[in-house]
């Protein structure tokens, strides 16, 4: 078992190692200038030229790339350009904003989203199981943006059920302004979701052994709930986890509608500022959980489903 | 359903609960701002919500009059108004002996002292600094005896040594110190109310290290309460002041997006906001004024001229558009095609004021009634010069390059002005970038035609007039690389001179140079509105100087 | 394989023929704009700006004073275009090397996966915008973008197909016959991928109409022709100015579209799985 997780771990180098070539050469060398950036309108050479020197951007490409090797192994990715803050410090602030937005998010859609599934694979074919994918399908045709712009003008000022916009770091008091925010990502989420899941589910009724549960009497909620559900497993966790390494990078759109100020936010503001230090540590940050939660995934498969041989 | 019910009355019992308990009857501003702030030291003072954020804590030497406009200079850390020498080469300053800055435990036993004479000249050598990356440095370049080569010489020594003295900066005592010019600096006053230069304690900056961007401890009126980034600023009045401020304290709420910060402001959450152009006629008709729902509501709002220049501005040295001979008829002929004011109704509400030359209005210098003899839209002038230039009907002109911002009305505006360009057979290759790579591609010299805007530093065309200075071309202000003897002489006579009829005539003449060249097109200045809710009173908004948010009153919140 | 049975089974569902009349009259709105007929000048000013809708504007204007009906049905050619190539080509990319990477294993199979896994384990979002600042601005840098990203889930599915292929009796019997690998790989396991890729090319295309809205807001997506992604970004302050038309007119068109193509697409799906009787 430890091999076999140390091995998975050790796979995942080589993917880290090509997202830091990806980043650092497509921003590095075209991305816009963040000296500049930051100098403003009255930048003289002198002070763009010390101002680089400052940043380590005046050392040859490798050397830069070298560097940010470096600093992934020693956890330690500099201070930002624009605030001049630790950039740990500036992730670490982002991250339970984006979490509290994205995990309770991630909870309801998959259970809401698993019910629907159960139900309309139960009712295969009839109207309730039309309706319910219908009503999925039309859900998910509807873009991202219009759901924003329009949920915050209804449901927040039109008929204010929901906070329009802020945050507050209390554990109690942030919920009313992530309320809104949340249900937008569950309506989002649940068209695809319920889709995924109610042929998943679906599929597991269709075999053998669960007709075999029909024949001998079982009722048909037992059947579904017990040996259904038991066996959709491996899907429904596949999915869930798939998103697991996104969860921490919160929703980009989401995040600067209704000010939560989490990672989606200080990403799109490091893209727009060209501010490196950030960027460089925010995909590493995220290929690091991707290859954790795929190595989770595969030990979970295992535990399910001895068969599957740790190899 | 019936627990569905009752969550939703929750949610909306929350939502509805707006106002803090701690608020009730204490007079807290609210104020939406654009952007976060992206820091607090003074040495970066350059967007518009860092200098609202840095005019509530720090303060510099000088300010402005809170309502007279034009606007005029007045003390605010100094007793009076300097004393200027015969040669306009030497000022003499006094402090008042009151300003104190707020508490520190890097204070001696953590309290605030005095402000003296050796913070302020702290505070200037901290923009000569290469490690605090100042944005300002240009303000004091080339104008203070010695002071260039102080910078020099610190950075290149390993050690910055803030001790080491400056000829032009000498401290006479606690309160007195004067500041030597290597030449007359007429705009020196105008920079000593700008925010990179306000004072700061040097113990505290020294104690905080890399830190201190983050703090706030300056002589100003309020204190920084609490920063949470990407979502708020609050700051609390300091409890005692040599100057009377009715405010308790001031908040800055952040809003990277215009939707829900129209909706807070709606709902009363915001007392002010900036009005973005696209609600405008939400807000007002142009012609009948505010409408009638807000007059109900008591909200009142404020027009502020901006003194602003927005142009479309071509490299001199592009083998196209460059140049003063060909280019220069391409330039004039495509200024012709373009109709300014359009792009005003689309994209501003019609808020601007489209204008000649690059001295905006309010500025010496600007005149209301002149136009550029190829000012657009004039098609058949347009077509008359794209002939004369060698390309009849467009012929022969590869596709003209416009490199603006990806953001905000931006492309919409290139659109138009693409077909603005196609009634008279020019192409158009609409390139958008991020302001960073603009940027890098203005000082590389490689955009052939770009959009910018232009705010002045302060009230005098100098500050403009510069862009159009030679030795400033790329990578300096001198987006243009415009070159032009007989600019640059009268540029290098006017820089010294004190305000005064001959300087503006000075200005004049540099105006009509650039005019007659057309380095730029369809400059235009915008106009902003500020929307004020019923509880705010005394509320005379400047961009210049936001040292002033002091002076605003509002009623305090009811439960 | 994609059969007679198929065809059978889709002229039985009438919510998939119907579906599948209505994205025929957007392809043909799509081939009507890009042949000249329709919407020939989107840019033109037909009267003032904001006007509601009237004859000369049937959706009115927007705030340049451009008919809103002409920019919406124009893009329809954009939506089609976008989706078209990105699905063509990341389907393309996918299923050839999914199949390459499923059906050798070993080294040329942990290379895909590696490729795939490094491209997935980056925000999408992040490697949009940096492909579009490399590529540039406009269809292109959206083209590229999109094929970039999209291609990993097809090469996924069919990775999975093809290993299981390689093992199947007609394989064997094919390699024992002593056919190459490129022939195997055209004859057998690329045609028996294809159902797989005909859904992902639903998806792609669906997925693309969609992500250029988000491209659009953030200033990145196609430029000087409308899209209804750039539609929906410029109408952004309209909704507070009680002006609906243009986000009504670019969410309907848009809605419509991708809605048939959803349940196209799960109808496809159903009558392609070998297990539906």
């Amino acid at each position: 078992m430890t091999r076999f997780v140390a091995r998975r771990l050790l796979e995942g180098v080589p993917i880290i190692l090509g997202v830091t070539l990806i980043t650092f050469f497509l921003f590095y060398v075209f991305g816009g200038d963040p000296v500049l950036e930051f100098l403003g309108k009255h930048a003289t050479p002198d002070e763009i030229a010390a101002l680089e020197r400052e940043y380590g951007l005046d050392r040859p490409l490798y050397i830069q790339y070298l560097a940010y090797l470096r600093e992934i192994l020693t956890l330690d990715f500099g201070r930002s350009f624009t605030t001049r803050e630790p950039v740990s410090q500036v992730l670490l602030r982002g991250v339970g904003p984006s979490l509290s937005l994205t995990v309770p998010a991630l909870f309801a859609t998959t259970i809401l989203s698993v019910s629907i599934g159960l139900v309309a694979a139960r009712f295969r074919g009839r109207a309730i199981d039309r309706g319910l994918m219908v009503l999925a399908v039309v859900g998910m045709s509807v873009s991202f943006l219009v759901y924003i712009v329009v949920g915050q003008y209804l449901l927040a000022f039109e008929w204010p059920l929901f906070q329009i916009h802020g945050y507050r770091p209390g554990l109690v008091e942030r919920w009313p302004y992530l309320a809104l925010p949340i249900l937008i990502l569950v309506v989002v989420g649940m068209g695809y979701d319920s889709r995924f899941y109610r042929s998943a589910i679906a599929e597991e009724v269709d075999k053998e052994h669960i007709t075999t549960a029909y024949a001998k009497g079982l009722g048909a909620g037992r059947v579904l709930f017990v040996h259904v559900l038991k066996n959709a497993m491996v899907p429904i966790v596949t999915r869930v986890m798939i998103s697991v390494p996104f969860l921490v990078t919160g929703s980009l759109l989401l995040e600067s509608f209704f000010g939560i100020p989490g990672l989606g936010g200080t990403l799109l503001e490091a893209l727009d500022r060209a501010d490196f230090p950030i960027i460089k540590a925010y995909t590493v940050l995220v290929s690091v959980l991707f290859v954790l939660t795929n190595v989770l995934t595969d030990v979970f498969y295992a535990w399910v489903d001895p068969r599957i041989r740790l190899s | 359903m019936r627990r569905a019910l009752w969550l939703s009355a929750l949610l909306a019992a929350t939502a509805c609960k707006r106002v803090d308990s701690a608020e009730v009857g204490k007079k807290i501003l609210h104020f939406g701002v654009r952007s976060e702030v992206a820091s607090l030291d003074p040495v970066h003072a350059s967007d518009e919500a860092s200098s609202i954020a840095q005019g509530l804590v720090y303060e510099p030497l000088l300010q402005y009059d809170y309502e007279a406009r034009p606007l005029v200079l007045r003390p605010l850390l100094l007793a009076a108004m300097p004393e200027v020498s015969e040669d306009l080469r030497t000022y003499t300053f006094t402090l008042r002996d009151d300003a104190k800055f707020s508490d520190h435990e890097a204070f001696a036993d953590g309290v605030g002292r005095t402000v003296t004479s050796t913070d302020v000249v702290y505070a200037f050598k901290r923009m000569a600094d290469a490690k605090n990356a100042p944005k300002g440095w240009w303000i004091f370049a080339d104008r203070i005896v010695g002071f260039d080569d102080y910078k020099e010489a610190q950075n290149a020594a390993p050690k910055f040594d803030y001790d080491a003295p400056v000829e032009g900066l000498e401290i006479h005592d606690a309160r007195r110190f004067s500041i030597h010019l290597t030449h007359p600096y007429p705009q020196l006053l105008y920079i000593l109310a700008m925010a990179y230069t306000a004072v700061v304690p040097r113990e505290v900056v020294e104690h905080a290290g890399e830190a201190f961007p983050r703090l706030a401890i300056g002589s100003g009126p309020f204190q920084l309460n609490r920063w949470a980034p990407g979502v708020e600023l609050d700051f609390t009045r300091r409890p005692s002041r040599h100057e009377q401020v009715a405010l308790d304290g001031v908040r800055l709420h952040i809003f990277p997006q215009e939707q829900p910060m129209w909706l807070k402001w709606r709902v009363r959450d915001l007392d002010v906001i900036i009005v973005p152009f696209d609600y405008q006629p939400a807000l007002f008709d142009r012609d009948k004024g505010l409408r009638e729902a807000f007059v109900e509501d008591g909200v009142s709002m404020f027009q502020y001229d901006k003194l602003d220049f927005v142009f479309r501005g071509f490299n001199m040295e592009d083998p196209v558009v460059g140049g003063f001979e060909k280019g220069k008829l391409v330039r004039k002929a495509l200024a012709a095609a373009y109709d300014v004011e359009e792009i005003g109704r689309a994209f501003y509400d019609g808020a601007i004021t489209a204008y000649a030359g690059p001295i905006p209005p309010g500025l010496a210098g600007h005149d209301d009634a002149l136009r550029e003899p190829y000012r657009g839209p004039n098609l058949a002038l347009a077509k008359k010069l794209l002939a004369e230039a060698g390309y009849p009907g467009g012929r022969g002109l590869p596709p003209i390059e416009l490199n603006f911002y990806r953001g905000g009305s931006s492309p919409e505006q290139a659109e138009m002005i693409r077909r603005q360009w196609s009634k008279i057979g020019v192409d158009v290759d609409v390139k958008l970038f991020s302001f960073p790579e603009l940027s890098r591609r203005i000082r590389d010299k490689k955009a052939q035609v770009f959009s910018l805007a232009w705010g002045s530093d302060y009230p005098d065309a100098e500050n403009n007039l510069a862009m159009f200075y030679g030795p400033n071309a790329a990578p300096g202000s001198n987006h243009f690389n415009y070159r032009r003897d007989a600019y640059d002489r009268l540029y290098e006579r006017a820089r010294v001179m004190p305000p005064s009829d001959e300087r503006t005539r000075l200005y004049t003449e540099m105006r009509d140079l650039v005019i007659e060249d057309a380095p730029f097109m369809g400059a235009f200045a915008r106009q902003r509105y500020y929307a004020q809710n019923r509880r705010v009173s005394r509320f005379v908004p400047n961009e210049t100087w936001w040292t002033w948010l002091k002076y605003v009153d509002v009623e305090p919140r009811a439960r | 394989m994609i059969g007679r049975s198929v065809i059978t089974r889709l002229r039985g569902d009438r919510g998939a023929l119907l579906c599948l009349v209505v994205i025929a009259v957007y392809a043909a709105v799509a081939l009507l704009v890009a042949s000249g007929v329709l919407a020939t000048d989107v840019n033109a000013r037909v009267g003032e700006r904001f006007l509601a809708p009237g004859p000369g504007h049937w959706l009115g204007t927007d705030r340049q004073g451009r008919d809103i009906l002409a920019r919406a049905l124009f893009s329809t050619k954009i939506a089609f275009s976008v989706g078209l190539v990105t699905a063509t080509v990341s389907v393309t990319i996918g299923t050839a090397l999914g199949a390459v990477a499923g059906y050798f294993g070993g080294k040329v199979d942990a290379a895909i996966v590696w490729l795939y896994s490094t491209v997935q384990s980056v925000p999408s979002i992040l490697l949009l915008v940096a492909i579009a600042y490399v590529a540039g601005r406009g269809l292109f840098g959206v083209y590229l973008a999109f094929c970039a990203t999209f291609w990993v889930g097809p090469c996924r599915v069919v990775r999975g197909e093809a290993a299981k292929i390689r093992e199947a009796q007609y394989v064997e019997a094919a390699r024992a016959l002593g056919y190459g690998p490129l022939r195997i790989l055209v004859a057998h396991v690329v045609p028996n991928t294809l159902h797989l890729a005909l859904v992902s090319f639903a998806l792609a295309f669906v997925g693309a109409i969609k992500s250029e809205v988000i491209l659009s807001y953030l200033g990145l997506g196609v430029q000087g022709e409308p899209s209804w992604g750039t539609m929906i970004n410029q109408s952004r302050g309209e909704l507070i100015n009680g002006f609906f038309w243009q986000i009504g007119a670019a969410s309907v068109a848009m809605f419509g579209l991708v809605l048939a193509f959803n349940v196209f697409s799960d109808a496809l799906q159903d009558a392609l799985d070998p297990k539906a009787s």
